[in-house]
């Protein structure tokens, strides 16, 4: 069905995007839909997995009864086949029609393009997370009007600056850090490994499920890989041996108190470590909110209060390792892994019955089983939780991921709250899509930018955004449907690489280590702790160069107990737990910062500078301007306007003000 | 395009509980004034200025820090939450024991050494020799209520009337950041919501031209900015720190080459804002962004205002020490002034911590080194502010705490030191409905442990919600599944009734 949709999408070339069905089925080949295919090879894991859900003695059901069970997320991922429309027109892939098909049953319509270069610096900024630049508009003015959508769209999943950009959606999830926390908020000088990994994995396409794999587990892996030692070694081989280990950085991410020791604090600081790597494993990967069971049984979802600890106890035998200096990893205890129990009230000086390592009971009632790994350095239980959250067995990890991608393109997820697949959490607003995704994905080699493709190459995503006040606001909005539903606002970091781009100062460089900005003294005093800096050179404040003050925002410094005001004010998330979704305020620090502060009069004037020695002519200067802000021409009337204020405030104000345009800040 | 008609084309939606096209409306007012200022006093002025409260914790995202209903009468309408950052140590300064003095040099009395092993603090003792220090300061009785006050007090004694003191507080743990983020948050790690962005969030604030939740340091708190963050809470109700020198709040004066075009360039930008919000029609964030301009006009005149300590009349200055011999007095003095100054503008939380660079109270050793000078800087203005409070009226609604992360043993550590102590410690309230001349729980003899009536930091903040009109279970923010309260989610915090005034 999908396909013959598609075919009559390509039939209609006349259409101003007809041809754009055609170059997706050219240059994506490897995206095959439901009806081409033969059923995917479900069977014996999924029965493996999912009579348990049935079974009248599964513990969950005995526990909480029937009601809990009924969860949508618990359901297997099926392949649902493409729904058939009305519209057919108006279908570019089966995204549109899983929507529409929606949207019709409940009379609506879809909502009108957006305009082309809206369309343009939406489809840039959410790859790269750059603003779109009059050479980027003039390059795709040139191309062939039949391919020139999907090259565009290649070009920019295929840049650099996309890992860099989608790096930090991660980074949110797994709630990356510089520094320790706590009192002295060491920093960690290799914690930037991590971070640089997590930029390849993207830009490399590295399949979810070895992504998963080696942040759960690489150092296991590690072991398992040829060690690059006495024998002449590649730099491939080097790379398979550290690659995964960096990346088992992730067990190692959270805040950590390590002062706790003065004060006979190990065990309350070894609880917290263990509570918050497997609520934030539960969060990232499996939508499941394990906080809540930590203390008790779940009041809502289908978990129960042991289940918080069988989770843990995959990670039980990790210790913190730091003597290999050069990277943030664990050590496994084997000889001695301490019993797991369960806390009653999550007080670690209450332990009860003890458990061993176990998936959800509710898919899973049995323990786990683990094979030791031969080389018996390893407990192995990690891995074999990692390979689970990767399996097409597991209902939740490719929803959770592609749900995390729909929303950072649309601005809302199909399910609204990213980290809580549960009863408390929203229901998905479109259940067939969000798993006609996950399949997707799965098939794909869990492919992430073949579900970015898709998405992009979408005619919903060509849709303006229809917000609940727009259509109340007028009968001729009033059956628009899109999902998209408002304008989002630049992100702290987006908006500061987009300054500095305008202004020409953005650099593009390898960044390893974190670029310390200079904060003044009275900054520095938000934590006492860097005022007494130790030997180490762990606990102080260290500006890097001016030459290095340029690069994009995600290679600053960011400390657990000192925020860089820039990012606070532009709502960076806290860094202690994980974050799905950012909020986003609008305030008027922010304003002030726009207007006034170090980075935009520095911006404004370097903007300025740049354009003077090109032209002391007001009109051209405006024009210039225009063009590196905003990225287009201005109109006439903001022309002469603009040249009007020039009469009396100097070319640095008027950069100022556009910097400060709405067009300027908001993803259309 | 003239106006009129663009605004034709416009939709009409619900704002504040009334359905009008507002650019139209604005537009009609505009004349010779920006439509966004027009709209800003529109705000401010006119009959919409004043729209029915919204219940507590729903949030008008256009103005978030609009003041919102309560659940109940509040007691309090502001906070000020005097932080001192370390530890001080109770046994030197509310809590006096004779006991204690006519122990000196002696090991704990074994009772008491068993009571605490058997508790969960009893870590307490790590670190401390067993051997008691008595305390190196004189304690006399203050006032009708004949609380003992030590010397390291003499401005803060003459509040004898004026405070409850709680001599029983618990912390959960030990060490600075963990005991001080349970203070701020309610919990021992970071990364939850502060007591201040919980307050804003529920109420928002009574002046929305300067920030709800305001902190005040010359250095933070140990643990840093994780004490204060707004945590999981939405960033609107996030604390805006205010400096008592210079410039109050960063970014808020243009800087010279841009200061004098700056209403035209915000005026032009406008324009811009306006053109380029009909081509979206309906998005709520664009007027919100368009508003933000506007209040932070409004903020710069009002938080330069509010900087503007030298307009106090000269004996509000002696008063708190702004003409003290010492700086550091001197500083905390005029952190105390405008605190004042915040609350009296209708500021819903101030936050003040006492740190004057990296040492807070923490007197690991040399106990009389750390605590005099410390009093001698903090101790006036204090009981400055209080009594300003008081003489002023402004006392009666708003709710002061002195308080820390936790107190210091009785035991002696290092060179006549104190080490920490989460066990029991002592903090005061006045003001806000507070029954002045109270004394709350007690310690042991020695004042190692509390033994009458323990408690926990989630009960002094239901107490301070309470005194707010926020009942403490029904101030909640989903998280993760998790209706996430101040209070923690177990529900176990109860207001201690017996503070308020019958």
């Amino acid at each position: 069905m999908a396909f013959m949709l598609l075919r009559s999408a390509i039939g209609k070339v006349t259409r101003r995007n007809g041809g754009f069905a055609i170059a997706l089925l050219l240059s994506l080949p490897s995206i095959a839909f439901a009806d081409e295919r033969p059923e995917t090879t479900s069977s014996l894991g999924d029965q493996q997995t999912f009579h348990e859900l049935h079974n009248p003695d599964n513990p969950i059901r005995q526990r909480f009864g029937e009601a809990r069970l009924q969860l949508w997320s618990l359901r297997p991922i099926s392949r649902p086949s493409v729904p058939s429309v009305q519209m057919e027109d108006w279908v570019w892939n089966p995204i549109d029609a899983f929507l529409l098909s929606q949207w019709e049953s409940s009379e609506q319509i879809p909502a009108p393009d957006s305009e082309e270069r809206d369309w343009l610096r939406r489809l840039k900024l959410h790859l790269t997370g750059l603003p779109l630049t009059t050479s980027d508009a003039e390059d795709y003015d040139r191309g062939d009007p039949l391919l020139r959508d999907t090259e565009q769209i290649d070009q920019w999943l295929n840049s650099p600056r996309y890992g860099e950009h989608w790096a930090r959606m991660w980074l949110d999830v797994v709630r990356y850090s510089d520094s320790n926390g706590f009192d002295w908020d060491e920093f960690r000088p290799n914690a930037w490994k991590f971070r640089n990994y997590i930029v390849q994995a993207f830009n490399q396409d590295k399949p979810f499920d070895r992504f998963v794999l080696e942040q759960i587990a690489g150092d296991e892996l590690a072991v398992d890989a040829p060690k690059p030692s006495d024998a002449p070694t590649t730099e491939a081989d080097l790379v398979a041996h550290s690659e995964p280990v960096i990346a088992s950085g992730y067990l190692r991410l959270g805040p950590y108190d390590n002062a706790a020791k003065l004060f006979q604090e190990e065990d309350r600081a070894r609880a917290e470590w263990m509570a918050d790597l497997t609520e934030t494993t539960a969060s990232a990967f499996l939508g499941l909110t394990m906080g809540c069971c930590r203390c008790h049984d779940h009041k809502t979802d289908p978990l129960s209060h042991a289940d918080h600890y069988r989770l843990k106890a995959f990670f039980a035998a990790c210790q913190i390792d730091d003597s290999q200096k050069d990277i943030l990893t664990v050590r496994e205890s084997v000889e001695k892994i301490d019993a797991t129990r369960v806390f009653y009230q999550g007080d670690h000086r209450q332990p009860r019955e003890e458990v061993e390592p176990g998936f959800p009971s509710v898919l899973y009632p049995g323990t786990a089983v683990i094979p030791t790994p031969s080389h018996g350095k390893t407990t192995g239980r990690r891995s074999v939780l990692a390979r689970w959250i990767g399996s097409r067995e597991n209902p939740w990890a490719a929803r959770v991921l592609v749900n995390r991608l729909w929303q950072h393109h649309f601005g809302t997820g199909l399910v609204e709250t990213p980290n809580d697949f549960g009863w408390t959490g929203a229901a998905p607003s479109n259940l067939p899509l969000l798993d006609f995704l996950a399949s997707e994905l799965i098939e794909n080699g869990w492919s992430i930018k073949a579900i970015q493709h898709l998405i992009v190459t979408s005619h919903a995503y060509r849709q303006i955004a229809v917000s609940d006040a727009m259509r109340n606001g007028s009968p001729e909005h009033r059956n628009w449907a899109s999902p998209r539903k408002s304008l989002h606002r630049l992100k702290a970091e987006e908006l500061r690489d987009a300054i500095l781009q305008a202004s020409g100062l953005l650099t593009f460089e390898t960044v390893e280590n974190p670029v310390w900005p200079e904060l003044s003294q009275d900054i520095l005093q938000t934590n006492p702790a860097i005022l007494d800096d130790n030997k180490e050179k762990t606990k102080g404040w260290y500006p890097s160069p001016p030459s290095e003050q340029t690069v994009r925002s995600l290679y600053l410094i960011q400390k657990r107990t000192l925020r860089l005001p820039w990012m606070e004010t532009f709502d960076q998330p806290e860094n202690a737990t994980s974050c799905g979704r950012r909020d986003v305020s609008i305030v008027a620090p922010q304003a002030l910062a726009q207007l006034n502060s170090e980075l935009a009069v520095q911006a404004s004037e370097t903007l300025a500078r740049s354009l003077d020695k090109q032209t002391g002519d007001k009109e051209k200067a405006v024009v210039a301007l225009f063009e590196r802000v905003l990225g287009r021409l201005p109109t006439e009337d903001e022309r002469t306007r603009s040249v009007r204020f020039l009469e009396q405030a100097s070319v640095a104000e008027l950069a100022n003000v556009l910097l400060n345009t709405n067009e300027f800040l908001f993803v259309p | 395009m003239p106006l009129h008609q663009q605004s034709n084309r416009l939709p009409s939606y619900r704002v504040f509980g009334e359905s009008f096209n507002r650019r139209g409306f604005l537009q009609s007012l505009g004349g010779g004034m920006g439509a966004a200022a027009a709209y800003a006093l529109l705000q401010r002025d006119s009959a919409f200025a004043t729209p029915p409260r919204r219940s507590l914790g729903d949030i008008d995202p256009l103005r978030p820090m609009a003041a919102r209903l309560t659940h109940f009468a509040p007691t309090a309408k502001s906070v000020i939450f005097l932080f001192m950052v370390g530890g001080p140590s109770q046994i030197d300064t509310w809590d006096y024991k004779p006991e204690l003095q006519k122990l000196d040099g002696q090991p704990v009395p074994s009772s008491i050494r068993e009571a605490l092993n058997k508790s969960v603090h009893s870590n307490v003792f790590h670190g401390c020799e067993d051997k008691l220090l008595a305390s190196p300061y004189r304690f006399k009785q203050f006032g009708q209520s004949g609380i003992w006050v030590s010397e390291l007090f003499p401005h803060m004694s003459e509040l004898a009337d004026d405070i409850c003191l709680i001599h029983s507080m618990q912390a959960e743990s030990n060490n600075h950041a963990p005991a001080s983020y349970q203070l701020h948050t309610g919990d021992v790690r970071a990364g939850k919501a502060s007591l201040g962005s919980w307050i804003t969030y529920g109420l928002g604030s009574e002046n929305e031209n300067l920030p709800g939740y305001v902190v005040l340091f010359d250095a933070g708190p140990l643990g840093g900015a994780a004490n204060y963050s707004n945590g999981f809470l939405p960033p609107a109700f996030q604390s805006t720190r205010i400096r008592s020198v210079g410039e109050p709040v960063p970014n808020l004066v243009p800087p010279t080459l841009f200061a004098s075009n700056q209403r035209d360039s915000i005026d032009l930008m406008q324009s811009f804002n306006r053109e380029h919000q009909i081509q979206y029609p309906g998005m709520q964030e664009l007027d919100a962004r368009i508003a933000s301009y506007e209040l932070a006009y409004r903020m710069q005149s009002e938080a330069l205002e509010i900087g503007r300590l030298e307009e106090e009349p000269k004996h509000i200055h002696s008063m708190y020490g702004i003409d003290h011999e010492d700086k550091r007095t001197q500083s905390f003095a005029r952190k105390c002034l405008l605190a004042r100054r915040l609350v009296e503008k209708g500021v819903r939380f101030v936050q003040l911590y006492d740190m004057p660079d990296k040492d807070g109270w923490d007197a690991h050793s040399k106990l009389v080194d750390n605590h005099t000078p410390r009093a001698r800087w903090t101790d006036q203005p204090v009981a400055a502010l209080v009594k300003d409070l008081k003489q002023s009226g402004l006392l009666d609604s708003t709710l002061v705490i002195w308080a820390s992360e936790f107190g210091r043993t009785p035991m002696m550590q290092g060179d006549k030191g104190r080490q920490h102590n989460a066990a029991g410690f002592t903090i005061w309230m006045a003001g806000g409905g507070i029954r002045p001349g109270l004394r709350i729980g007690a310690t042991d003899e020695i004042g190692l442990m509390a033994v009458e009536r323990p408690i926990p930091f989630r009960d002094l903040h239901a107490t301070i919600l309470h005194a707010l009109g926020i009942d403490c279970e029904h101030l909640s923010y989903l998280v993760n599944g998790r209706d996430e309260r101040l209070t923690g989610v177990s529900g176990s915090a109860k207001p201690l009734a017996d503070l308020f005034k019958g």
